[in-house]
């Protein structure tokens, strides 16, 4: 599912228009952001965890060349699902 | 900041920034996530622009071991959620360390890489914990006070040596005047060639002015040769003339070859002079720019020319006059229990010290050796010093 059939499908379910779905998942996504950007964590029941994670500085080397290279730290956003969602996909493999 | 936000916080945020009423947006914000699962449960995959892709991802199975009992076991293979967030929303969320990029590391980097990575890590704490950096500040304050505490001594010791080593040099100039007379016999011809520009320069000599055009090439090699020959004057002097005579003599020469100089008959003798006067000024420029060094070098050049160190009063320890003390003789000595423990002050050095306790300061590698002091330059004040008694071996 691409991001045009999951406003369309959002706009059918919320009885809104298109144009308006698009505008609110935009806001919706920069409120995600916004509150990931103040380290907050994002917790929905049933699906999962939004939140940061700091990684540390690192140094990676290039296999083929040896050349070293020294990562810097960052801010990686992450999504953790919940145990629910997890279980979920375990089971339907089998 | 850190706070844990549920599903009605979310979408109570979220009607405030859209135009949406509180039920709408809790409506949206629990379809949203509903047709992310749904998208999953279909695709496997969904895609929304400004979030991220959530994916179903295959894990293969795998073998394990278990951690208590050791037995093997396999890990059967499943699937999982993956979510991969969209650049926009890494970018922003990465923004506090944005400024960072990745850095190629050289063979020869092991240090600087070090200190970088904890920079980094620094960095990193800042925006969690920003309690870090008064620490660090206060390390490095701690750390500061030493440098002035070690050079403050360094100057003050520089001030007597350069003391005593122009006063010598003082003495010198003197000496070398009757020895090069002596000697201009012998090298007349190149030191009258030489000496005549030179007395232009000190419009002294009207007469010379007539041989201004000669070559400056045989000038600067007649000064070099001149400079030459009064050092090592100066180097007899030292061994053969005692030192007291010398001064006496000095005096009288000077008032000769002032007189000299007045009597315009005696060219010869003023030109001979002249010239001298200004070698003699140039030995003493460098004899000053040398004593001008660092603490340590000069100690070691005290130490080294014993014999030229006129001026050191004689040690209370011995009953052999000081002039007859060389380098050697000062690690004659052993130690034999203790004189005094000595609080180091201000303005102290180890010279200082010494100097104070057996009135040479040559002995300080005692007092270093004797208080097994690592790093002798580590001089602080308060520090104290435990003075040894020394006997000769």
């Amino acid at each position: 599912m691409n991001n045009k059939e999951f406003i369309s499908k959002l706009a059918q379910r919320c009885k809104m228009s298109v144009a308006e779905s698009t505008a609110a998942v935009n806001t919706f996504t920069n409120v995600i952001t916004e509150r990931l950007k103040e380290n907050d964590q994002i917790n929905i029941s049933g699906i999962g965890v939004f939140e940061v994670k700091t990684r540390r500085e690192r140094v990676s080397v290039n296999p083929k060349t040896g050349q070293r290279m020294l990562i810097p730290p960052k801010i990686a956003p992450s999504f953790r699902p919940s145990a629910k969602l997890k279980d979920k996909y375990k089971e339907t493999e089998e | 900041m850190d706070k844990k936000l549920n599903h009605s916080d979310l979408s109570t945020l979220f009607s405030k920034e859209s135009a949406l009423s509180a039920a709408k947006a809790e409506l949206f914000t629990k379809n949203f996530f509903d047709l992310i699962i749904e998208g999953l449960e279909k695709d496997g995959i969904v895609k929304i622009n400004g979030l991220g892709t959530f994916k179903v991802v295959d894990v293969a199975s795998r073998s394990s071991v278990n951690v208590n009992t050791g037995e093997k076991f396999e890990i059967k293979g499943h699937r999982k959620i993956a979510f991969l967030p969209a650049d926009t929303l890494k970018n922003k969320v990465n923004q506090p360390f944005a400024m960072f990029e990745p850095v190629e590391i050289s063979d020869d980097y092991v240090d600087t890489g070090d200190s970088a990575a904890e920079e980094s890590v620094e960095e990193s704490n800042e925006p969690t914990s920003e309690s870090c950096e008064p620490q660090t500040v206060a390390a490095v304050e701690t750390v500061e006070p030493e440098n002035p505490t070690e050079s403050s001594p360094a100057v003050e010791l520089k001030e007597p040596v350069v003391s005593e080593e122009p006063v010598e040099e003082v003495a010198d100039t003197p000496e070398s005047e009757p020895a090069v007379t002596i000697e201009a016999t012998e090298d007349s011809n190149n030191e009258e060639t030489a000496s005549e520009p030179v007395t232009d320069k000190e419009k002294e000599a009207p007469k010379a002015v007539k041989q201004h055009k000669k070559s400056r090439m045989g000038v600067t090699i007649t000064l070099i040769s001149l400079f030459v020959v009064s050092l090592s004057v100066v180097g007899i002097y030292y061994f053969i003339v005692p030192k007291n005579n010398m001064l006496k003599r000095d005096n009288l020469i000077i008032q000769k070859s002032l007189a000299a100089i007045n009597e315009p008959a005696k060219e010869a003798v003023k030109e001979e002079i002249i010239p001298q006067y200004t070698v003699v000024e140039e030995s003493v420029a460098i004899d000053t720019i040398q004593t001008v060094e660092p603490e340590e070098i000069v100690e070691q050049k005290a130490e080294k020319q014993p014999s030229e160190d006129i001026f050191v009063i004689l040690p209370e320890l011995t009953t052999r006059p000081l002039s007859s003390i060389t380098e050697s003789d000062t690690t004659l000595y052993k130690i034999v229990g203790e004189i005094a423990t000595h609080r180091v002050a201000s303005n102290e050095t180890l010279t200082r010290i010494a100097l104070k306790y057996y009135n040479d300061k040559r002995f300080w590698p005692y007092i270093v050796h004797y208080n097994k002091m690592g790093n002798h330059n580590r001089l602080e004040i308060g520090m104290t010093l435990k003075i040894p008694r020394l006997v000769t071996k």
